[in-house]
């Protein structure tokens, strides 16, 4: 008779869980069962019987399932001890080895620090997968225009028209000043609807949610009800809020706990929305596709989203008097601070910064993967003194696998070591990265289940991504060899090799990043605006026109004034002829801008102050706007340009391209003209070359007119450098990033170099006896490491050649990646790992010969 | 008097019947006594906990092939465990003489 076994896997369940002493007994007995019911009941059912009964024999009056764990943890706290050993046997080594990967997993913490707060915006209100917000795709010509937001017309009617949406909530920001005893404080706060609260999930600490209704109702934060000394007696208590149409009363409803700093839409204060409706006209209340608010909407179920979008469109067709093309969709709440397509304006706080999180996570990566190399690296490379630790574990009866498992242990307790030195880089940098990023995080943030989590998958990562390269190429080490000091690393030299090339690759690529950026940012600061910017100071006017005309003649009377301007501001409509549509940018003017900015008129004349004709249907326009409509004798032609009353004017005279928008884009076409068909609200204001600028005068004048709103100016210059601050801060970010980089790749170099020199003292010490100079010696130590970094400078180069030209191809002015930029890659490159190999051969070399040969 | 389980004492009367039996030998007088089927760490269970009361105690025996080389360990009653059986039969026959004319009362059965 064929006898059977029973399943393995189940037998070695057994000798898992039961306590050494029980272990011969047991597995015996269900043996000799299993064997018995073979032959009574057949195989099968055997099988599935000492199946059951080996899980029935995992129970804790049969076996203690610790008992046999113990000897397990003996043997980590073994494996933990001579780590440690091994750590405190190479100081400097593993100094720089913790150090590398503490400032690697800290920029790391930082990045998922980062990122996990951009994404978690939002996220936390109730029911957030059914709050939308209304945008629009408008498509006027080939171009779609996306609109991020809707009218209040809209916003009623598709509450009242379309079942499928439970809730129509309408916001709106304004700004006014809180007079508080002698001071006036300035306040942006929203018109809001009485289920913003609910939405929002605002906790009332003072009065009721439920009174907030009437247009005298105004609600605001904790923190601003602290500002203002009206804790704990707020409801009731009367703020005055006053803007360019006067002044309004507003009585305090309630108080609500601070927004969560993650929320898109947060304001200190709000008012009710009905006190925005009785203060609008009936005109712009009603008409279609007003849009200057925002409205989210509450739909009763997901899935019929699409369905509230087609519908919203065909609304949209019936009541808009815009024949263009359009569609009205939902952007998921979820999605507004991640996504800028639709803007952040009108109640909602801006955007996140992509490209900033993009760069930060990638230098993080970055950093860390360097820091990974070097442990790897390093641990590699002081093999020699394991060799004979691990022969004569394996003598003893130490498997592979449980080498293996022992150098991840070790390398486990580097990175927990990392950790907490981390932890004391993240406490020091903290303060200074959410400066950077303009952000509020404080050390608290890091008490966060998902930062925890985040934290130990980072950990346990790193540890077993840098020790598994050594722990395989240790585990491999013959008995016999390692015993008798013979083993060599074979193959892991080229590993080596090309880890530290992909070191230097990683720097390079962010250094030649950091460089173009900043040759990209100068060219821009020192491009040719045509404009002369010298003296002049721009202010934005809070009142009316006619408030606005009796400031600058104050302002003409001064001494120290050379000229005055006024203007609109530079705003976009449409020319259309009869073949295309051209996207024109218009400007309204009251005196000399032109000669004012030093801007060239090449053809024609500029507007004549003595010419009445000149101030109704005579319009200037730029270079760009006659290309783009392709006339060939601008002056006395009328282009079909129609905003307001000006219709089909008369071109008079052409100007330069100049800048009048960000260097970022290309110059669009413009039209100049001096009718008043927008409100004037920018003034600009040169100042004699020998006058010193006084700001209280200024100051003084302006509250003449303007009290109670701030005095608020910028000088041009300064606002136009101000632009690129955006791209300052990426440069400051990737620089600092590539500068820790560089380190933590020359602290790799150092040690590598450092340690093979070290295992061939006694071939140098030979050479030098047998009378090698020294420039020898240096040139034969030298080429092979320099050999490595060209190959990582190459290799940097070429893969950031991509992503640094589609950086660039985001501008419309911008430069090459030329030599300038290669060239001091390289050279810093080189420098640095040139000097730090040379440091350490001169070390070496040094030394004198005796003391490594009188050993043998 | 120390209390005793419904398993435990069949367990124990197999033992006093077959002194030196292992786990497997039990199931096999268990399952001709009463024909039912038992589990193997079942019977371990109850006879560490009579081990511990004191009623059984055990021995290794030699290793069998069908083992695969392990040894028996065989158990056998005490004294103690003796004892205690033939004082709780006697209180259990006591009990039953109390029982008058079953067949009078329980006739359906």
């Amino acid at each position: 008779m064929k006898v059977y076994d029973p399943p393995a896997w189940a037998d070695r369940l057994i000798t898992k869980f039961c306590p050494e002493a029980k272990v011969e007994e047991i597995q015996g007995d269900l043996h000799e069962a299993f064997h018995w019911r073979c032959e009574e009941r057949g195989q099968t059912i055997a099988q599935w019987l000492f199946i059951y009964e080996t899980l029935r024999v995992i129970r804790p009056d049969l076996s203690h399932p610790l008992q046999n764990v113990k000897n397990y943890i003996i043997m980590y706290k073994i494996y933990l001890r001579t780590g440690w050993r091994f750590l405190l046997k190479h100081k400097l080594y593993s100094t720089l080895n913790i150090l590398g990967l503490a400032l690697g997993i800290s920029f790391c913490w930082l990045a998922y620090l980062y990122t996990n707060d951009e994404i978690s915006y939002d996220r936390h209100l109730a029911n957030h997968e059914k709050l939308f917000r209304i945008v629009a795709d408008f498509k006027p010509s080939d171009k779609t225009h996306h609109i991020g937001g809707s009218s209040n017309a809209m916003s009623l009617k598709y509450a009242e028209e379309i079942p499928e949406i439970d809730q129509v909530i309408r916001i709106k920001s304004s700004y006014g000043m809180i007079k508080k005893e002698e001071e006036t404080l300035p306040q942006e706060f929203l018109y809001a609807d009485q289920e913003l609260i609910d939405v929002l999930g605002l906790f009332m600490v003072e009065g009721h949610a439920t009174s907030f209704d009437l247009p005298n109702d105004l609600i605001l934060s904790e923190s601003l009800a602290a500002k203002l000394n009206i804790r704990g007696k707020a409801v009731g208590h009367i703020i005055s809020l006053s803007d360019e149409n006067g002044q309004t009363d507003f009585i305090v409803r309630g108080v609500y706990e601070d927004i969560p700093l993650n929320t898109s839409i947060r304001s200190d204060m709000m008012v009710s929305f009905t006190a925005y409706e009785s203060a609008s006209t009936e005109r712009s209340l009603t008409t279609w596709f007003n849009i200057n608010m925002n409205s989210l909407v509450k739909i009763h179920d997901v899935a019929s989203r699409t369905l509230v979008e087609e519908k919203m469109t065909d609304i949209h067709y019936k009541n808009s008097s815009h024949e263009a093309e359009t569609f009205i969709k939902l952007q998921p709440v979820s999605q507004i601070h991640l996504d800028d397509t639709y803007g952040h304006y009108n109640g909602i706080v801006g955007a996140a910064n992509i490209d900033m999180m993009k760069t930060f996570l990638i230098i993080g990566l970055f950093c860390l993967i360097i820091s990974i190399i070097n442990y790897s690296n390093f641990t590699v490379s002081l093999y020699i003194h394991r060799a004979s630790e691990i022969g004569l574990r394996k003598v003893v009866g130490a498997g592979r696998s449980s080498i293996f498992s022992q150098l991840i242990t070790e390398s486990f307790l580097s990175c927990i070591l990392a950790c907490i030195l981390a932890l004391g880089i993240l406490a020091i940098l903290l303060p200074q990265f959410s400066d950077f990023i303009g952000k509020n995080y404080s050390l608290d943030i890091l008490i966060n289940q998902r930062f925890l989590l985040g934290a130990c998958v980072i950990l346990v990562l790193t540890s077993f991504l840098s020790g598994a390269y050594p722990a395989l190429v240790l585990s491999r080490f013959s008995i016999l060899q390692s015993l008798k000091g013979e083993q060599k690393v074979r193959s892991g030299k080229w590993i080596t090799q090309g880890l530290l090339a992909l070191q230097f690759m990683i720097a390079t690529g962010l250094i030649a990043g950091v460089i173009t950026m900043q040759k990209q940012v100068n060219h821009l600061a020192n491009f040719d605006t045509k404009i002369d910017y010298d003296n002049v100071l721009m202010m934005r006017i809070p009142g009316s026109e006619a408030k606005l005309l009796q400031f600058v003649n104050d302002l003409k009377a001064l001494p120290e004034v050379a000229e005055v301007a006024a203007i609109s501001g530079y705003n976009g409509t449409g020319i259309e002829t009869s073949e295309q549509r051209v996207e024109v940018a218009h400007l309204r003017l009251e005196g000399d801008l032109l000669s004012m900015l030093d801007i060239a008129v090449t053809e024609g004349r500029n507007f004549d102050p003595n010419l009445g004709s000149d101030r109704s249907d005579k319009v200037m326009v730029n270079q760009a706007l006659v290309k783009a409509l392709g006339i060939e004798n601008p002056i006395g032609a009328t282009i079909p340009f129609d905003y307001g009353e000006l219709k089909n004017p008369t071109i008079i005279g052409v100007v330069e391209d100049y800048l009048y928008n960000s260097a970022k884009t290309k110059v669009k076409p413009l039209v100049i003209y001096q009718s008043p068909q927008y409100q004037l609200n920018q003034v600009y204001v040169k100042l004699n070359t020998t006058a010193i600028f006084d700001e209280s005068l200024f100051a003084s004048i302006w509250s003449d007119h303007f009290d109670p709103f701030p005095f608020q100016f910028r000088f041009l210059e300064a606002r136009y450098k101000d632009e690129f601050r955006a791209e300052q801060l990426l440069i400051n970010l990737v620089g600092t990033g590539s500068a820790v980089a560089i380190f933590l790749a020359t602290i790799g170099l150092l040690g590598m170099v450092g340690l093979q020199l070290g295992l061939r003292l006694k071939e140098v010490s030979i050479r030098k006896v047998l009378g090698a100079d020294n420039s020898s010696l240096y040139r034969l130590f030298t080429s092979r490491y320099l050999m490595v970094i060209s190959l990582g400078i190459v290799g940097g180069l070429a893969s950031s050649y991509f992503s640094i030209s589609a950086w660039l191809e985001g501008y419309a002015y911008r430069i090459d990646m030329s030599m300038l930029i290669v060239a001091p890659t390289i050279f810093i490159v080189l420098i640095i790992g040139i000097s730090t190999i040379l440091g350490q051969i001169s070390r070496v070399l040094r030394a004198n010969p005796v003391t490594f040969l009188r050993s043998e | 008097m120390e209390l005793i389980g419904s398993l435990e004492e069949i367990v124990l009367m197999i033992l006093l019947n077959h002194e030196r039996s292992n786990s497997v030998d039990i199931a096999k007088h268990y399952h001709d006594a009463l024909n039912k089927h038992i589990s193997i760490p079942a019977i371990h269970v109850v006879l560490k906990r009579m081990e511990k009361k004191g009623w059984v105690k055990s021995e290794f025996g030699e290793p069998t092939a069908e083992r695969g080389g392990r040894r028996k360990r065989l158990y056998s009653a005490t004294a103690s465990a003796y004892n205690m059986m033939t004082q709780l039969n006697s209180v259990k026959s006591e009990l039953w003489k109390g029982i008058t004319k079953p067949s009078l009362r329980y006739e359906g059965l």
